[in-house]
């Protein structure tokens, strides 16, 4: 055979390359030109190009310089919240909300415990969750940085944190549903917070057999009521809708021209319940069969007039509730199909229209609000649900369809028009032109990626510039820790034509399902607790604080011991506190520092007496002194050059 | 005593197939009149007739229109030819078969309902045994949806869907779900959304043609399933596997799966697949391979491909592990092959294909190069940010990229993958793509 020869490649090949690679649109302005050998060494050393420096330029944040964002990452069974920096991908705090968090101090006083307490199931304490979706408040629409909320989908429960001091405040359950999924998500002025089902039960916690799914079992939409001036959900103004047994999903509120609307996913429209070992087809493939599931349109404001209204409602599980007959009858709900087990309902920065992504396929469908109210208003049904729901039709009630790729799921949008798509089985973020319907860029992401969320992405006015891509899955991306791996946050830049990757962050508490990204500027934390004495949960002076060391005193009652003891650097007042095997003890402490970061700890040992004092921050705990002997407290937060010294001792003398 | 009707749209197909000595378009020839019939006249006499028939009996349907919806309840075969048209009444499925064993022939299925929440389709069965076959579906939404059945064949059916520029308002052309041991063979399926296998084990798609569609056949939680000698052209997808293993992909052509989504054999998450003797034709993608398998005791295996004209020829998601390339031959591509998120295919095996842009030599003449054929690529980043770098590729560059490296370190080139007896020439057998 002829022996085949390397042709040499043009010399001008090579001139090619080095321009092109040089006149990149976002990276350094000249490899050849300009970095220093001091940097081409340090990039060869570490095996980096210049992508990976462009980059690190949009990332990297010397000491001292603040992120323009937070975002607030669901931290999934873990029961937090995770709050991270953003470009710089820096985990600035975990907020304990469903679970204790020791280094808070979360769960371990009577205050918060009292907050943790209104998350018990059937008298149960819940010691995990499983959060998945934060949302912000909202006014008009647009982020106020007020307040937090957050589920948990195992344990139908809400909370509600207040970005002031970063705190759990509240937390909500109501029995009537077993399992939620579609929270939380506010109306534009934050006057409800969403909270739909999942999984069908029946209403109220009672039992029925499975065989009577499409009879007992239902769905139901919780809208607490929030009351913005106390920062608190208030149950007794909160109703529900009953809902038929279909597994509702997501959730959006509409806003602007689709305010007063309310936005569900479902799956299994088939109302498949499983049965592999009984003859019928495993869950995943009966809530596979039919073609289309329907996308709920609530009217939610008509829905609080009847709620309010005289006879309208039931009372179940404590909840008032809007049935099912009641909802059509008032014409509060109304179905429109939308492609197989969809995942987000994201309504647009405008309120116009709502795109909904279907896991199985390969479009993003955009419905018309225009649309759908004009066939509500003319009563233009296709059909009716088996259990009278009004059918519109689909294809009356879209404007079109973006084909995205291979299992699109979540939507989020920026300032120049582009939605960006999740795209779950391609392993990508699909960037596409709302009003073309076109995807104009993709970028792979690693892997299987869930939720996106992009700077204030899902409001009003969008911010672009950040997109974190929220993927399930990490597989090699990082140093292997064992077979639980981490998730992967990877950071995007979206203010480009291209996308762009920038950064890949570990998450390695819990699923982080869903995330909100503010900008920074729209907190205002606060430095310290004022007044002095400041109860966290109540917001105000708490009844038992001690204002300065001379209140500081031991008083025995008729409930028992009562501490009174204040806490600053770097002693407790009083340091010796002597009581009696069998007294009930009530520690009252109050941090005087107004310091900022002065923060000290309390703790005693094998009392499993555990709490976190922040500047201003009183903490009562109260304990059992059932077992004789002599306990050191100290403070565990190092506060001082003699932090160690900042002990005391508990003295149970026993009781004979 | 029946028209041999030959559709325009598939003159071409005709013209080469006649080329390739093959006899028959599949879905053009309805099958032949079975004896000891009872005719049965136009109108709503059929409705009757199948609510009055018996186990066994044949119902032959006079050229003409018969009103819908039927239900088959019994174990009947009904025959009829292609002028014969059970029409839909605009709403819900136009056949309903419940009976094991039942047979519908011949005849043409005009329109169904539009709901897609109800799956209104042409024809939708529930039972055993079921042959369908030689049936020309027209105007359905859904075109044949087979459920919760075994021992199912589709048969030599024209399946012509609703069409139009919105893939996602069509209906699928034939959908099998918790179907098993069911066999889909020679059926012709046009301007549909899907074709798809779904929680669905040991069956088999063979020698059909799907033109114009979005997934030519899309195998989700299904096992041990084949898919033989099918044409996917035109489609956005020619076969997409997900969440499977134990298929075996063979002979089938793969070509013109455009667009952004546009692949000719996707894999997400599954294992153990024979890809043997296929042609990937002017493709975007010509193999897509995103974490497959996931499973560490599975294998892929891709034996004997033609991977041609595609604008990436093989796509990996990440560095793909536990697959092997063998005697492929990859040519005329514009990227041969790309490897997501920073990653390489060397940990996988590359044997013996041939490479268009090899250009080694072969001095002992024994058909194989004697330097290794090797792929290597600027970082994904960089080719995604500047596109005209991407031919920045292949062994007669490596001079060039060994020169780059010491100007200018940041260039220095990854290696993709390696192929250490690459062939000098494609390998015997031969394009069925033509």
């Amino acid at each position: 055979m002829e022996p085949r020869l390397i042709p040499l490649p043009p010399l001008s090949l090579l001139g090619a390359v080095l321009l092109a690679a040089c006149s990149g649109g976002s990276g350094p302005t000249s490899v050849a030109g300009g970095t220093s050998s001091q940097t081409l060494s340090l990039m060869q050393a570490r095996g980096l190009n210049e992508a990976h420096v462009a980059a690190a330029l949009q990332t990297y944040t010397p000491t001292g310089k603040l992120d323009d964002y937070y975002a607030f990452a669901s931290g999934g069974q873990s029961g937090q919240i995770i709050c991270i920096g953003v470009p710089s991908m820096r985990i600035l705090k975990y907020i304990g909300v469903f679970t204790p968090e020791p280094w808070q101090g979360y769960g371990y006083g009577d205050q918060t415990m009292a907050v943790l307490a209104g998350g018990k199931r059937r008298g149960r304490d819940i010691r995990w969750a499983d959060v998945h979706h934060p949302a912000l408040s909202e006014a008009g629409g647009d982020y106020d940085g007020r307040y937090l909320f957050c589920n948990d989908k195992a344990n139908p429960r809400v909370a509600v944190i207040d970005l002031r001091d970063f705190v759990t405040k509240q937390i909500v359950s109501s029995p009537l549903i077993e399992s939620e999924h579609g929270a939380t998500f506010v109306t534009p002025d934050t006057d409800y917070v969403i909270e739909t089902s999942q999984y069908p039960a029946p209403l109220g916690g009672r039992y029925a057999p499975i065989e009577k799914y499409d009879d007992e079992y239902r769905g139901a939409v919780i809208l607490w009521r929030f009351d913005k001036e106390k920062g608190r959900i208030d149950p007794t103004r909160s109703f529900a809708i009953e809902l038929p047994p279909y597994m509702q999903d997501l959730a959006d509120a509409g806003k602007r021209v689709s305010d007063g609307y309310l936005f569900l996913n479902s799956f299994n429209t088939e109302r498949a319940y499983g049965g592999n070992t009984e003859g019928r087809p495993p869950l995943e493939s009966g809530a596979s069969q039919n073609d289309m599931d329907y996308m709920h349109v609530i009217d939610w404001r008509r829905a609080a007039q009847v709620a309010d209204a005289a006879g309208k409602t039931t009372t179940i599980a404590g909840m008032k509730v809007i049935s099912l007959t009641t909802a059509l009858a008032e014409d509060l709900l109304h179905f429109v199909p939308e492609p197989k087990s969809p995942h987000g309902v994201d309504v647009t920065p405008d309120g116009a229209e709502i795109v909904v992504g279907g896991k199985l396929d390969t479009h993003c469908t955009v419905y018309s609000i225009a649309k759908i109210k004009d066939l509500i208003a003319k009563k233009q049904y296709a059909g009716k649900d088996p259990y009278g729901v009004p059918i519109l039709s689909f294809q009356d009630s879209i404007r079109g369809q973006c084909e995205i790729g291979l299992g699109p799921l979540h939507t989020q949008f920026d300032d120049k028009g582009y939605a960006y798509t999740s795209v779950f089985i391609e392993s990508v973020v699909a960037k596409w032109s709302l009003k073309d319907l076109k995807v104009v860029d993709k970028l792979d992401v690693h892997y299987n990626i869930g939720h996106l969320v992009c700077a204030e992405g899902d409001t009003v006015s969008p911010d672009g510039k950040f997109l974190i891509a929220m993927n399930k899955w990490s597989l090699d991306r990082f140093a292997p820790v064992g077979p639980l791996l981490p998730q992967n946050f990877q950071l995007v830049g979206i203010d480009k034509e291209k996308l762009e990757l920038l950064y890949d962050m570990p998450l390695p508490l819990g699923e982080p399902h869903y995330a909100q990204m503010i900008k920074a500027d729209k907190l205002k934390p606060e430095a310290m607790y004022q007044p002095v004495g400041t109860n966290v949960v109540t917001d105000a002076r708490d009844p038992f604080f001690v204002a300065n060391e001379k209140d500081a005193r031991i008083e025995r009652k008729s409930d028992g011991v009562h501490v009174y003891m204040t806490a600053v650097r770097s002693h407790f007042t009083p340091d010796t506190v002597r009581v009696k095997q069998g007294d009930t003890v009530h520690f009252h402490i109050t941090c005087i520092e107004q310091a900022q970061d002065a923060t000290h700890g309390f703790c005693i040992g094998s009392y499993d007496v555990n709490l976190s004092l922040e500047p201003g921050k009183h903490c009562n705990v109260t304990i059992q002194a059932d077992q004789s002997g002599v306990f050191p407290f100290y403070c565990t937060e190092f506060c001082s050059a003699l932090h160690l010294e900042m002990a005391g001792y508990f003295l149970v003398e026993p009781a004979n | 005593m029946f028209r041999r009707v030959v559709h325009p749209a598939s003159l071409v197909q005709v013209l080469l197939l006649v080329a390739c000595g093959e006899p028959v378009v599949p879905g053009t020839v309805p099958p032949p009149c079975p004896a000891g019939g009872t005719l049965v006249a136009p109108g709503t006499a059929l409705q009757a007739a199948l609510a009055a028939a018996d186990d066994g009996d044949v119902l032959v349907l006079a050229p003409g229109r018969h009103q819908g919806p039927l239900a088959v309840q019994r174990r009947v075969t009904v025959w009829g030819p292609r002028d014969a048209v059970v029409a839909s009444r605009g709403e819900g499925s136009t056949i309903e078969v419940r009976a094991d064993g039942a047979r519908l022939s011949g005849f043409t299925v005009d329109g169904s309902g539009a709901r897609f929440d109800l799956l209104d389709a042409g024809v939708r069965v529930r039972a055993e045994d079921v042959v369908l076959d030689g049936l020309a579906l027209r105007r359905t939404l859904f075109g044949i949806l087979i459920e919760r059945s075994q021992r199912v064949t589709v048969r030599g059916c024209d399946i012509v869907g609703v069409g139009g520029e919105a893939m996602g308002l069509r209906g699928d052309g034939i959908r099998l779900w918790e179907t098993t041991d069911s066999r889909v063979e020679g059926n012709l399926v046009r301007d549909c959304r899907d074709c798809v296998v779904w929680y669905s084990s040991r069956n088999e798609v063979v020698d059909n043609r799907v033109y114009g569609c979005r997934y030519g056949t899309h195998f989700m939680y299904s096992h041990h399933n084949s898919a033989h000698g099918n044409r996917y052209v035109d489609d956005v997808v020619g076969v997409f596997v997900m969440y499977s293993h134990d298929l075996v992909v063979r002979g089938n052509l793969m070509a013109r799966a455009g667009g952004a989504a546009g692949v000719g054999l996707g894999f997400k998450e599954s294992g153990n697949i024979e890809v043997i003797d296929n042609d990937f034709v002017a493709n975007s993608t010509g193999i897509y391979v995103d974490t497959s398998p996931m499973d560490v005791t599975h294998w892929n295996r891709f034996v004997g491909n033609r991977v041609r004209l595609s604008d990436v020829g093989i796509a990996f998601h990440s560095s793909p592990k536990r697959n092997e390339f063998i005697d492929n031959d990859l040519r005329d591509n514009v990227h041969q092959v790309r490897v997501g998120g920073d990653g390489d295919a060397t940990r996988i095996e590359w044997r013996g294909n041939h490479y268009d842009d090899y250009m080694g030599y072969d001095l002992d003449g024994d058909g194989r190069g004697d330097v290794p054929y090797v792929l290597a690529s600027l970082s994904g980043q960089l080719t995604s940010r500047h596109p005209e770098l991407a031919f920045f590729r292949g062994s007669p560059v490596l001079a060039l990229t060994d020169l780059a490296g010491h100007v200018m370190p940041l260039f220095a080139p990854r290696t993709l993958l390696q192929d250490l007896a690459p062939r000098m020439d494609p390998p015997a057998g031969g394009a069925r793509a033509r």
